[in-house]
């Protein structure tokens, strides 16, 4: 279809729904054409992977269902059990629940033909400047952009009436995966990324796009960085083991840790095998590799970034005239507090137990999704007066929608702490482009479905985007 | 009192029958109908106050009561609607659920002797105020909230009546109120297997007769001439503390789930909790006109301190669970009531219209599962019967609740975990009867 052709066919299609839904109710704001700019947060990756069920819950592909804009809406859609596949519960080694993939035969994409960039161009693991520079790279990246150019690029070929930009995630979240707080590798310098940032931002209204976006949350709050405590804890009793009244520190790469430190998730498994523990406790005495282990200084630096980084996104916000979801406030508040949802129900940011984190620590289940999407509606409602209903929460609180489509497993939870598996860890990082330290290359790296792309060369549409700035 | 059931019982569904008309409760969850006369006027009694139930609705009445009479009788409640209609984000637009339907008998009872020409003692036991909402168990969405709550609270009220001239009277009695309250939800838990939340328990909270709240009342009611009255009523705040008992029953779900909450909470055993309600306050000024010698119209506005119900602690002391506390923050409201009394004075027969409209003292974001309230249109209709030494009075009110919607929290807070959104209708019929002798 070319550009004319496309243009014809979309104005077709609301004149349609103009004529055939006159009782339906409007939204002010204009969602004829929705473009989402984003990372793995906005592609609805979740418990690892990507994957069909949780694609078609992103909070973009619910806001769109909200506005109305229906079938509409293009995804990358991958089969399940997804891209990495996504991971499970399994196996309850010691008592503690295991953490792996729920296959080692990853999903495959189910809408690569599509003759036109899709509406969600979110990308897993895309910094700022990602969206405006990078055009391949892992299987996850082609398999959204398609080799047809940068996401801007496509977004802004879409000539979209509305977009949500979330973005910013990845220029802080590195650091604290990777156990690394590195100015310039793992974290963005500011002025890189207030360039990028307003890059995007005024690339999309100077083709008439409104727009919504969003802060960054605290990623050193996230359950990968909080739920493994920086002491020796009894496998037996959960608590930690005291001597003299004093927790005993882990062995961190610099000596014991300190309260402050944070130790990452897939700790769990080295210090099953002793690693970071006193050898008067029964651990072999090594430490912890300092991929694993996140310090206070590190934490600090982390947070200063976050902060810079979310002052730039206001101003932009302003400037561009955006409607601002403070996710950042927001997520801040649900730390301290929980997540009160109807019926007093109260979900937290505890890992497996909390409800708004799912298998891989860092991304939210559908539940989580969908509360991002019902405050994202809340904030356009806000600023541009329109009447998006909010997403009705339920069929996430109670299922089907919130178990993200996975094989429903049961199985005694055990008393000991989940075991986040190193293949978890593996493809989790591979997943979000985190650099790993020395020799840390994932073992088991999912089959690239790259292979099972199409030559980028017959890619319909290309030559039209080539054609834009 | 097997008398009671056999006169009254059978005389009220007659009634009921022939005049076709309903009833319901006193906003919040206060209970005005103390008495079937009054009830018959729609609670515009304060400036005539001339039977026992004077007890309850103007002390200074019974400083006026020649002969010693002893009244008893009940207030039948019973709701005809009670819908709920769902919004998003929870429970959902197209839910929809009922209320179980509410069947109520709160009784009064009043007792009233001359002492001398001057002084009167009169001893009143009333239900001023009651309450119970409940839904179903196991299917209602709002179940986490509220699936039962149950307030029962009856005052024993000695008083002294004074007529200081042949048309002036003074009362003041002392309140003691002793008061049960029921509450039953379910509790929700993460499922991590499954990351939906599995309905894991059921609470049941019940307390009640434990402490006793004190409070006083007083009225002044001016017979200016024959044809002209008018009245003012007081009854004072009074708290009261319950110490209860919680217990946890275990919902299964068949899954190995249900072991690691089986350990999780203390299934099976009792343990204590503690809560307390501020009752409000209650004034009344009612003005009386007869407008010829067998007609009289009664206006009187009342207004309630709802204000003292701030908040609803819910405390477990010794820890077994967290404690709560679901934010109320009433308001004070007003109320207008008119009726009209067909009949003479002392004639051995007499009807009574009344219609009522009662403010809700519940703002927005307290409106939910546990009550569901809202400004309501009473209309009365009642029927008095005066024999040589019994007499005999009905009434039935027809009440209607506007229609009442939540959808914003306090504070507009996204985080209130008693996010309900939805509207509620509801409808109401009570039926009075009193007996005199």
């Amino acid at each position: 279809m070319t550009r004319f052709q496309l243009r014809h066919a979309l104005a077709a299609a609301v004149v349609l729904a103009v004529v055939a839904a006159p009782a339906a109710p409007v939204a002010a704001q204009d969602f004829t054409r929705y473009v989402a700019l984003g990372d793995s947060l906005g592609a609805g990756f979740l418990n690892g992977g990507l994957a069909i069920h949780p694609q078609e819950r992103s909070y973009p592909a619910l806001i769109a269902r909200q506005a109305g804009v229906g079938a509409g809406f293009e995804q990358p859609l991958i089969s399940e059990p997804g891209i990495p596949p996504l991971l499970t519960i399994t196996g309850f080694a010691g008592g503690s629940p295991v953490i792996v993939p729920r296959s080692n035969q990853p999903g495959a994409p189910l809408n690569l033909n599509l003759p036109r960039p899709y509406n969600n161009l979110s990308v897993p693991g895309f910094d700022t400047h990602d969206v405006v520079a990078t055009v391949t790279g892992n299987a996850l990246i082609d398999i959204v952009l398609r080799g047809q150019g940068t996401a801007l690029q496509q977004a802004a070929f879409l000539q979209p009436t509305f977009a949500t930009v979330w973005i910013g995630n990845n220029d802080v979240l590195g650091a604290a995966l990777s156990g690394r707080a590195i100015e310039g590798v793992t974290l963005t310098p500011v002025a890189d990324f207030e360039r990028d940032y307003r890059t995007i931002l005024q690339t999309l209204t100077a083709v008439g796009a409104d727009l919504a976006v969003a802060t960054v949350p605290n990623v050193t709050a996230l359950p990968y960085v909080t739920t493994v405590p920086p002491v020796v804890v009894n496998p037996a009793t959960r608590q930690p083991v005291l001597i003299n009244g004093q927790p005993v520190p882990l062995i961190g790469p610099d000596g014991p840790l300190s309260l402050a430190d944070r130790v990452l998730l897939p700790a769990a498994s080295a210090l099953g095998q002793g690693i970071g523990i006193p050898a008067q406790l029964g651990g072999t005495g090594q430490p912890l590799p300092d991929e694993l282990v996140l310090s206070a200084g590190e934490l600090q630096a982390i947070l200063n970034r976050t902060n810079a980084i979310n002052g730039v996104i206001r101003q932009a916000a302003s400037d561009f005239d955006a409607a601002l979801w403070d996710a950042n406030v927001f997520f801040d508040r649900v730390v301290r507090e929980g997540l009160g949802v109807g019926g007093n129900i109260v979900y937290t940011t505890d890992f497996l137990t909390g409800g708004i984190f799912s298998y891989d620590g860092v991304h939210p289940t559908p539940f989580g999704y969908a509360v991002a999407a019902n405050e994202l509606i809340r904030a356009i409602n806000d600023h541009f007066g329109s009447d998006i209903p909010r997403v009705n929460l339920v069929p996430f609180v109670f299922g089907p929608d919130g178990s993200a489509g996975m094989a429903i497993e049961t199985g005694p939870l055990g008393d000991g702490a989940p075991v986040f598996s190193q293949s978890a860890a593996d493809q989790l990082l591979w997943s979000l482009r985190v650099e790993r330290g020395k020799g840390s290359a994932p073992e088991v790296r999912p089959a690239d479905p790259a292979k099972k792309r199409p030559a980028q060369g017959k890619r319909p549409g290309r030559r039209g985007l080539r054609g834009r700035p | 009192m097997r008398w009671k059931t056999k006169i009254l019982a059978p005389a009220a569904a007659a009634f009921a029958v022939a005049v076709l008309a309903s009833p319901a409760f006193g906003a919040g969850f206060a209970i005005f109908e103390q008495g079937t006369k009054a009830m018959g006027m729609a609670g515009a009694f304060t400036a005539q106050a001339d039977d026992p139930s004077a007890l309850f609705h103007n002390a200074a009445g019974i400083a006026f009561q020649e002969e010693g009479e002893l009244a008893i009788g009940f207030t039948y409640i019973r709701s005809l609607e009670g819908e709920f209609e769902g919004a998003d984000p929870f429970p959902g637009e197209g839910y929809t659920a009922e209320q179980e339907t509410l069947s109520e008998f709160p009784p009064h009872a009043y007792w009233v002797r001359p002492i001398n020409e001057t002084f009167t003692f009169g001893l009143g036991v009333m239900t001023p105020f009651g309450l119970t909402t409940e839904w179903d168990p196991t299917e209602f969405r709002g179940r986490f909230i509220s699936s039962l709550a149950s307030l029962t609270a009856i005052d024993v009220n000695p008083t002294l009546g004074w007529q200081l001239t042949p048309t002036f009277g003074l009362g003041v009695g002392a309140v003691a109120r002793v008061s049960t309250v029921e509450l039953r939800r379910n509790i929700p838990r993460l499922n991590p297997f499954t990351q939906t939340q599995a309905d894991i328990a059921t609470l049941e909270l019940e307390g009640g007769f434990d402490n006793i709240g004190y409070g006083w009342n007083a009225g002044i009611l001016h017979k200016v001439n024959p044809s002209f009255s008018w009245g003012l009523s007081y009854r004072s705040k009074i708290d009261v503390e319950y110490e209860g008992d919680a217990h946890l029953t275990q919902n299964l779900t068949g899954t190995p789930f249900d072991d690691l909450v089986g350990g999780a909470l203390p299934f099976g055993t009792d343990f204590p909790v503690e809560t307390a309600i501020d009752f409000p306050d209650l004034a009344s000024f009612g003005v009386a006109f007869a407008l010829s010698r067998n007609s009289l119209l009664e206006a009187d506005v009342n207004w309630t301190g709802w204000s003292s119900f701030e908040e609803l602690q819910i405390v477990f002391p010794e820890g077994q669970l967290p404690s709560s506390t679901i934010p109320e923050r009433y308001e004070d409201v007003y109320n207008y009531r008119l009726g009209l009394r067909l009949g003479a004075n002392d004639a051995p027969s007499q009807w009574r219209f009344g219609v009522v409209y009662d403010e809700t003292p519940q703002p927005e974001g307290a409106v939910s599962p546990l009550l569901p309230d809202a400004d309501r249109l009473g209309f009365t209709l009642g029927y008095g019967w005066q024999g040589a030494s019994t007499s005999l009075d009905l009434a039935v009110m027809y009440l209607t609740f506007d229609e009442r919607t939540r959808d914003e929290n306090f504070d507009d807070d996204p985080n209130d975990p008693s996010t309900f959104f939805g509207t509620y209708n509801n409808e109401a019929v009570l039926i009075g009867a009193t007996l005199g002798f």
